[in-house]
């Protein structure tokens, strides 16, 4: 029994969501092998028996076809459910015509039998699923199973390059461009504050980067504050936007629509502002303060500054 | 010329999930055309109206027999003809490789495929790729952009990737796309489309002849849990430097956050 983990890293530091994956490898007590494809192959050991890296950056089939070619080995392959990393398991899925689970939420390895939760209607339930179907592919939601490593750098882990051959006859990427900034990506953030449509306006947001920024979070926004083109759909939290689960997440003038809820409920702690005592998004949250956010978001921006 | 576009029906976004006994049920019976679908409907069409105009539309779905009215909707907006895939009622899901696999079966010919990113059903992300694999397509998931260069068999696509990262593909034909929210904006029936949408065909298939029975894998979770009741809210109250200040504390001092 192995699991191979695939690593997203970031400038040349192992993503939190590939150590919260290493953190569960650790408590399982299940060996595992890392595979990053980042640019740099930077050995990132942390208990993994071998590293695997490639020499050079490759297009999403490429890692898929890699990814694919290493899969037999193992008893499970675990990646990050972000936009790539789902992208890059659903290539090797169907590649390899292994069953995938993505965005999963718990899972445990006993034996041959994999067990994970995942949520399902956008979080509005969960659904526990056996899979007796190894290898299997699993992406794990961020911030989903949390960082509690347990050992450090392993000084017997072996460093590996792959070769891996490269294919232009498909889809071919000519350019990249970064998104905004330095803040952190929504689905990943540990502090997310979101507005809804009572923000009146686009320039209205700013109150709430101030504060996002003053937590190291980011800002998400309600369907109802994107359809009025307020904020941008990437910035989208909901059943038909994106799924959330920071540590802390504060709805701010956000009444709490059904979809929208699906979208943030498992977030650990909720706050809610709202100048409505009846507003659904009261009955999930932790805390809650009635109160006009246009004055409470700005004046608590300078308590904490 | 063949489109295709995938569609699925789903259960109401504004549906509450009810458990009864271990079954899984919803507040609001009502089902509709995976929001995302909607968007890969109007970019099949448009791609037909501003690319390829002799290219016919099909729009495929997987589903009971309620799904007809989902296809009734694509051909109302403007599908040349439809494909239903039928299948015997199950208490669970089919695994996304057994969809795949099974309208890549019923597609034999085609050579622009667009679905929805994802269902927002079981939020897969898969289906697109089973897809373009089957016929050995290019498969660009997420996309916000496309311009079309049908002399060249060629697209431009603009994919959404992690922190609003934007990454630009030469993308050869046959492809799958799959569409995201704000490519376009989706069009409504109109009544000469309903009524011509009546007489259009809809071919049915059975799951049984796309997908041997040794491929086809349903999806049967042991347990659905719904998410834990939360404790009563904890009101601050005061006025609201007092709020401010108590919620700064609470950050700071009980979350640890700051």
């Amino acid at each position: 029994m192995k699991i191979l983990v695939i690593a997203e890293t970031k400038e040349s530091k192992l993503k939190s969501t590939a150590l919260e994956m290493i953190s569960f490898c650790q408590q399982a007590k299940i060996p595992f092998d890392l595979l990053t494809l980042g640019p740099a192959e930077d050995a990132h050991t942390l208990g993994a028996e071998t590293c695997i890296g490639v020499h050079q950056i490759l297009s999403a089939r490429d890692s898929a076809s890699l990814v694919a070619q290493h899969l037999p080995a193992y008893t499970l392959i675990l990646g990050t459910a972000s936009l790539a990393g789902k992208d890059l398991f659903a290539r090797v899925s169907a590649q390899s015509m292994r069953h995938l689970y993505q965005d999963v939420t718990q899972l445990a390895l006993q034996g041959e039998t994999l067990t994970i939760t995942k949520p399902i209607y956008a979080g509005k339930a969960f659904a526990k699923i056996e899979v007796n179907t190894v290898p299997a592919l699993v992406t794990v939601r961020p911030n989903a199973l949390g960082v509690h490593l347990t050992e450090q750098e392993n000084t017997s882990t072996q460093t590996n390059k792959s070769e891996a051959t490269t294919t232009t006859d498909r889809e071919v990427l000519t350019k990249v461009e970064q998104g905004q900034s330095e803040r952190p990506d929504l689905t990943e953030s540990r502090v997310v504050i979101s507005g809804g449509r009572s923000l009146k306006n686009s320039e209205n947001f700013n109150i709430l980067w101030q504060l996002a920024d003053c937590l190291g979070g980011t800002v998400g926004a309600s369907r109802a504050a994107v359809d009025a083109g307020y904020a941008t759909h990437a910035m989208q939290v909901g059943q038909t936007g994106k799924t959330v689960s920071p540590k802390v997440y504060v709805a701010c003038g956000i009444s709490g629509a059904i979809q929208h809820l699906a979208g943030m409920k498992t977030s650990k702690h909720i706050i809610a502002i709202n100048t409505d005592p009846d507003a659904p998004i009261f009955k999930i949250a932790d805390y809650g303060i009635v109160s006009d956010l246009f004055e409470l978001v700005p004046k608590l921006t300078e308590k904490l500054s | 010329m063949n489109i295709a576009v995938c569609i699925k029906q789903v259960p109401n976004t504004e549906a509450q999930v009810i458990l009864n006994d271990g079954i899984l049920a919803f507040s609001d019976p009502k089902k509709i055309i995976n929001p995302y679908d909607e968007f890969a409907i109007e970019a099949a069409l448009r791609a037909k109206e501003q690319a390829f105009p002799d290219a016919s539309v099909t729009a495929i779905t997987l589903g009971p027999e309620s799904a007809t009215e989902a296809l009734r909707t694509a051909l109302a907006m403007g599908c040349d003809q439809a494909i239903h895939i039928t299948h015997e009622p199950h208490p669970g899901w089919l695994a996304p490789l057994t969809v795949g696999q099974a309208i890549g079966a019923a597609l034999r010919q085609v050579d622009l495929v667009f679905c929805g990113r994802q269902g927002i059903d079981h939020d897969d992300f898969t289906v697109p790729y089973v897809i373009a694999n089957a016929h050995q397509m290019s498969c660009i998931n997420v996309v916000k952009e496309i311009t079309y260069k049908p002399e060249e068999k060629k697209l431009w696509v603009v994919r959404e990737s992690d922190g609003g990262q934007k990454e630009y593909f030469e993308c050869p034909m046959p492809a799958v796309l799959g569409i995201s929210i704000g490519l376009n904006k989706p069009r409504y029936p109109s009544l000469p489309g309903i009524m011509k949408a009546k007489k259009k065909a809809i071919e049915s298939l059975n799951l049984t002849d796309l997908v041997s029975d040794s491929n086809c894998t349903w999806i049967q979770p042991s347990t659905y849990e719904l998410p834990k009741a939360k404790e009563a809210c904890k009101m601050i109250k005061g006025d609201i430097a007092e709020q401010a200040s108590e919620l700064a504390r609470i950050l700071k001092e009980d979350l640890h956050i700051v």
